[in-house]
């Protein structure tokens, strides 16, 4: 707390009592009180941010450590060799005088990109479709009740969606891309069942959208009415206007919904371990479109389903390992983030709203 | 007011202690003898006697300590005692006693003291099951009979138990450890991991309280220990219920499970790909399934790893091409278990031992158990212990 | 195709057909509401091409409602209702076949807070060049521009940051930016609304004397609430009170010798 009567404390006070004659005691001493009341919530804010940023360093740091074992053990075959099922069953099984160290963790890196990109290639499009015509196109009537579904969708577990993906998304696949042929034609290489790259873009791209498209629907609804209104004044059609001035200044907030929702995507692990066919298996450009319908598995994913070898050293290092991947990806994104929002701020002056 | 409440109580208690030495001072010539069991200390109205080296006991009092129900004979002057399937009969006075119809010839003979019935206590004990030893620095008979599950959990219990060994048994062990740390906040307990062998080492050399073992003890164990079987686990072969094979072999198991067969043609099924389901290395599950079905071998690289007996029997129920493994608790319709080797997989013939694939998960102890150790198992084989092992196991009791 | 047909003229005594052969716009007898709550009543006036027509009256009269009907621009809310007829060259602009896109090139708005895009100066001036004319010429375009801010009185103070951000000039330059947009593409008829109510006493001359320049080739509605400016600027000036037009003539008339008690008491600054 700030003594009384300190300089900072004074200079408050004494703007907040500006021009009022020294009969107006009594408002200076409350504006005084009141002004101390701020500083201490300032301070408690102060405290919290720097508390928080602390903890998020530490994590960082107790996760990084942890794992840092295994990567000098691996080096860069650790990102760039797979293998990954082999080697844990072999550090799982090692006696505990030789414990084995080798760990491959390209299948699992590329898949969490894999299954990213994916679903963030079919989500964004399809949810600034929707959350165009959400603030812009909808009838006043659907407005709402469209609105608060896409909000409950945002909130619902994504295990339920895992259930949705596993009972249907997947069922589909086998059944309708996969045939005999084909599931016996690869079974050396992978068993072709539906779970798979595709339902794991899938299911995650469903998982994201209601996200994306709260937070799209929430920056084109914030843009200001005069742009929209001097575009149209200009006799320039409303689809123009929204393509051409609203999403260009919802820009911002249109690229936090996706970084939020690539983050939640990055880092989705039980409805992916559901659908995706829990082998650590790297899905080959080479075959093709079947590229989409072999299974794999994500950093996430590996994480949960292997949880329980924590107790083995080797195991539990390299799962951290994995652990610290998805925590660089997360700064990775805000960087982004900062990188694309400072990039539109000198392009276009600061963007009203 | 409430400090003088507790001296008074103290003063209380020391009185009633000082009386009762006091009275062991005046009657018991063997007054420096007490009898131990399972911990705790027998508390006797006429005390033990020393006769020849034997300690001789009032027979109630033992009988009903080590878990056994007791008969007095008037007029044979016969003692019968019964525990489960073991019946002792002592004749006062008579060396030659029986044990479950079994002449057995003893050092002392039972006698009448002071109108109570004196039995010789490590006789009485060892023919009933339980272990005696003799602590002679401290004057002590200690007798700890095997865990029931039946006896009473003290109300508080403190310090460290610590487990290693079979990575099966970890995670029940881990659960059923949860529990007991509800009941006894103050118990602290470890379990690391290690494998059978070295839990039944751990044990015998005293480094753990309880080695865990997913397996039956053989003779080339070390001497002494003691393994109280907690659960028993069946693993199941699965495959969709409409996969037209009904029968496998634990060769084609195994060829199937390290890549050799992928057709189900080859086992008698549709030309259609085998889809292998397994389950993630930490699974004791998969420790057994290695073990017992695979010789060892390593499971085929293309296997869909799941993280637990219900993923992997949903994994089979969605597909009509998968074949997978599971603890039998996890049977249902949703999924088939063809005939293995010819038997049919069910709980009745895991528990008669038709089905082979089943394994006991043991708690080994160095001697029978006792104090935590004792405690802990006490728990898992009750009905509340057991209804957890039941969730994924087959419980023993 | 629809006749100016001003059949009511004279009806009644706003001075309504006073030079119907001279009127850009016509608007008869139109009466609108926001939801239930009723704006405009009963509203008939030419505006007349080629000279600036003022409106005033005191705050919530319905001004800007007025002005936005010229555009249909009001179309964006949802709750808006208009009845009657508006034509702009004969042509009714909210007959069902209209096109309000083109209603809208032809009739630009200056708003009365300055809103530039959050672009450029140059993009400011260029986007709706290039939406009308996606295959404009590079050279083409920025003649337009140069020309549009020339026209605007802008030229010298931007010429040196056509690639500043137009949020980054003053308030006036601002304004006149706006005006330029407006001017880039080639209306016939510009709505401005209080355009000098955030502006200082120089940038509101500024804007007063390109107004008057303006004049000479497009037909101008100001709404305003500076009487001077009334009256230093307008050909034709209208009296709104409450919804109705309650004074309409030529401005010098109507500022010397207004036919209504209210417009005098207004003039006087009895009220408003
Ligand atoms: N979008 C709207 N929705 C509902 N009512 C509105 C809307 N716009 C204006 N109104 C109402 O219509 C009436 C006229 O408003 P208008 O803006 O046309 O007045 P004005 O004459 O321009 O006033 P000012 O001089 O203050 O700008 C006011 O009562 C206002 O509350
Ligand atoms: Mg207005």
């Amino acid at each position: 707390m700030v003594p009384e009567g300190s300089p900072a404390q004074t200079a408050v006070a004494g703007k907040l009592a500006a021009g009022k004659e020294p009969a107006f005691q009594t408002v200076v001493v409350s504006a005084r009180r009141r002004s101390i009341k701020e500083a201490g919530i300032e301070k408690a804010l102060f405290a919290f941010t720097i508390l928080s940023s602390i903890l998020i360093f530490l994590i960082m740091f107790f996760v990084i450590s942890k794992a840092i074992p295994v990567l000098q053990a691996n080096g860069f075959s650790f990102v760039f060799s797979g293998g990954w099922d082999e080697h844990f069953v072999n550090a799982w099984l090692a006696p505990a005088g030789e414990p084995s160290w080798r760990f491959g963790a390209l299948p699992l890196i590329a898949g969490t990109l894999y299954t990213t990109a994916g679903a963030l290639l079919i989500a964004l499009p399809f949810g600034l479709g929707c959350a165009i015509f959400l603030t812009e196109l909808c009838p006043a009537r659907l407005r709402k009740p469209l609105e608060s579904t896409v909000r409950l969708l945002a909130a619902i577990p994504s295990v339920i969606y895992g259930l949705v993906g596993l009972l249907v998304v997947v069922p589909l696949i086998a059944d309708q891309l996969i045939s005999n042929e084909l599931a016996l034609q690869m079974i050396n290489v992978c068993a072709l069942d539906g779970t798979s790259l595709l339902a794991g873009m899938i299911v995650l791209s469903m998982m994201i959208v209601p996200i994306f498209i709260a937070l799209a629907a929430d920056a084109l609804a914030a843009v200001p009415r005069r742009y929209k209104e001097a575009s149209l004044a200009l006799g320039v059609s409303h689809w123009r206007t929204i393509v051409k001035v609203m999403l260009p200044v919802a820009r911002n907030g249109i690229l936090a919904g996706a970084i939020l929702a690539a983050g939640r995507a990055i880092g989705e692990a039980i409805a992916l371990s559901m659908v995706t066919g829990s082998v650590a298996n790297l899905p080959s450009v080479r075959h093709g479109l079947v590229f989409f319908l072999e299974p794999m598995r994500t950093l996430a994913s590996t994480i949960i389903d292997n949880a329980e070898g924590m107790s083995v050293a080797t195991c539990e290092a390299a799962l951290f390992a994995c652990a610290s991947f998805l925590l660089v990806a997360c700064i990775i994104l805000s960087l982004f983030a900062r990188l694309a929002a400072g990039g539109i701020q000198r392009k276009g002056g600061a963007a009203g709203g | 007011m409430r400090t003088r409440q507790r001296s008074v109580l103290l003063v209380a208690a020391a009185l009633v202690l000082l009386f009762s030495q006091f009275a062991f001072a005046q009657e018991a010539p063997a007054q420096d003898i007490s009898v131990l069991v399972n911990g705790q200390r027998l508390s006797l109205d006429t005390p033990p006697l020393l006769e020849q080296g034997r300690v001789l006991v009032p027979m109630r009092a033992i009988f009903e300590a080590i878990g056994a129900t007791v008969d007095w004979d008037g007029q044979t002057r016969t003692v019968t005692g019964r525990k489960g399937d073991v019946e002792v009969i002592l004749k006062i006075g008579d060396v030659n006693a029986r044990v479950s119809g079994r002449n057995v010839t003893l050092d002392v003979a039972a006698k009448v003291v002071n109108d109570r019935t004196l039995v010789p206590l490590r006789f009485v004990s060892e023919s009933l099951g339980a272990a005696v030893d003799w602590n002679g620095a401290a004057g002590q008979v200690v007798v700890n009979t095997a865990v029931t599950g039946g006896g009473e959990l003290p109300a508080t219990l403190s310090g460290t138990l610590k487990m290693s060994g079979s990575t099966s048994v970890q995670p029940l062990a881990e659960e059923l450890a949860q529990a007991f740390r509800q009941k006894y906040p103050q118990v602290q307990i470890t379990i690391t991991g290690g494998g059978s062998g070295v839990g039944i080492k751990d044990a015998a050399a005293g480094k753990v309280n309880i080695g865990n073992a997913s397996r039956a003890l053989k003779d080339s164990d070390p001497k002494g220990i003691v393994g109280t079987t907690i659960a028993k686990d069946a693993v199941v072969v699965v495959v969709h219920p409409n996969n037209p094979v009904n029968a496998l072999t634990k060769q084609q198991v195994k060829d199937i499970y390290t890549g050799k067969i992928t057709n189900w043609q080859a086992v008698g099924g549709p030309d259609a790909p085998i889809i292998v389901n397994s389950r993630t290395a930490p699974s004791g599950t998969f420790d057994f399934f290695t073990e017992e079905f695979l010789d060892n071998e390593k499971v085929v690289a293309t296997a869909k790893q799941h993280a637990s007996n219900g993923l992997v029997r949903q994994a089979v129920a969605a597909n009509e091409n998968a074949i997978g493994f599971i603890s039998m608790g996890y049977l249902d319709n949703t999924v088939k278990a063809p005939l293995m080797d010819g038997v049919t997989p069910s709980m009745e013939n895991a528990k008669n031992g038709t089905y082979h694939f089943v394994r006991p998960f043991n708690m080994v102890t160095n001697g029978e158990p006792t104090g935590l150790a004792r405690a802990f198992l006490e728990f898992v084989l009750s009905a509340e212990g057991q209804a957890i092992v039941g969730k994924e196991y087959i419980p023993v009791k | 195709m629809q006749q100016t047909g001003i059949t009511g003229a004279g009806r009644n005594a706003t001075g309504i057909g006073n030079n119907p052969n001279n009127s850009k716009i016509m608007v008869q007898d139109i009466s609108s509401w926001y939801g239930a709550q009723p704006v405009l009543k009963e509203v008939s006036m030419p505006i007349h091409a080629k000279s600036i027509t003022g409106l005033i009256g005191p705050s919530g009269c319905g001004k800007s409602t007025f002005l936005r009907c010229l555009n249909r621009l009001n179309d964006l809310v949802r709750s808006f209702r208009l009845q009657g007829t508006i034509t702009l060259d004969g042509e009714d602009i909210y007959h069902p076949d209209a096109d309000v896109v083109l209603v809208r090139r032809k009739v630009g708005m200056v708003f009365q807070h300055p809103n530039p895009f959050p672009m450029s100066v140059f993009d400011n001036v260029a986007f709706g060049v290039r939406e009308h004319n996606r295959q404009i010429k590079k050279r083409e375009l920025e003649e337009i521009v140069v020309e549009s801010l020339q026209k605007a009185n802008l030229w010298e103070e931007v010429k040196d940051k056509l690639q500043a951000s137009g949020l980054s000039l003053s308030g006036g330059q601002q304004q006149r930016l706006c005006i330029a947009r407006v001017l880039a593409v080639m209306p016939e008829v510009i709505l401005l609304d209080e355009p000098c109510s955030s502006l200082d006493p120089v940038s509101t001359a500024k804007i007063e004397e390109l107004l008057l320049q303006l004049k000479n080739s497009y037909t101008v509605v100001v709404v305003t609430h500076n009487l001077g400016q009334a009256r230093r600027i307008s050909d034709y000036l209208g009296f709104f009170l409450d919804g109705r037009l309650v004074e309409y003539g030529a401005a010098a008339e109507v500022i010397t010798n207004p036919r209504e008690k209210a417009t005098e008491d207004y003039l006087a600054g009895n009220f408003g």
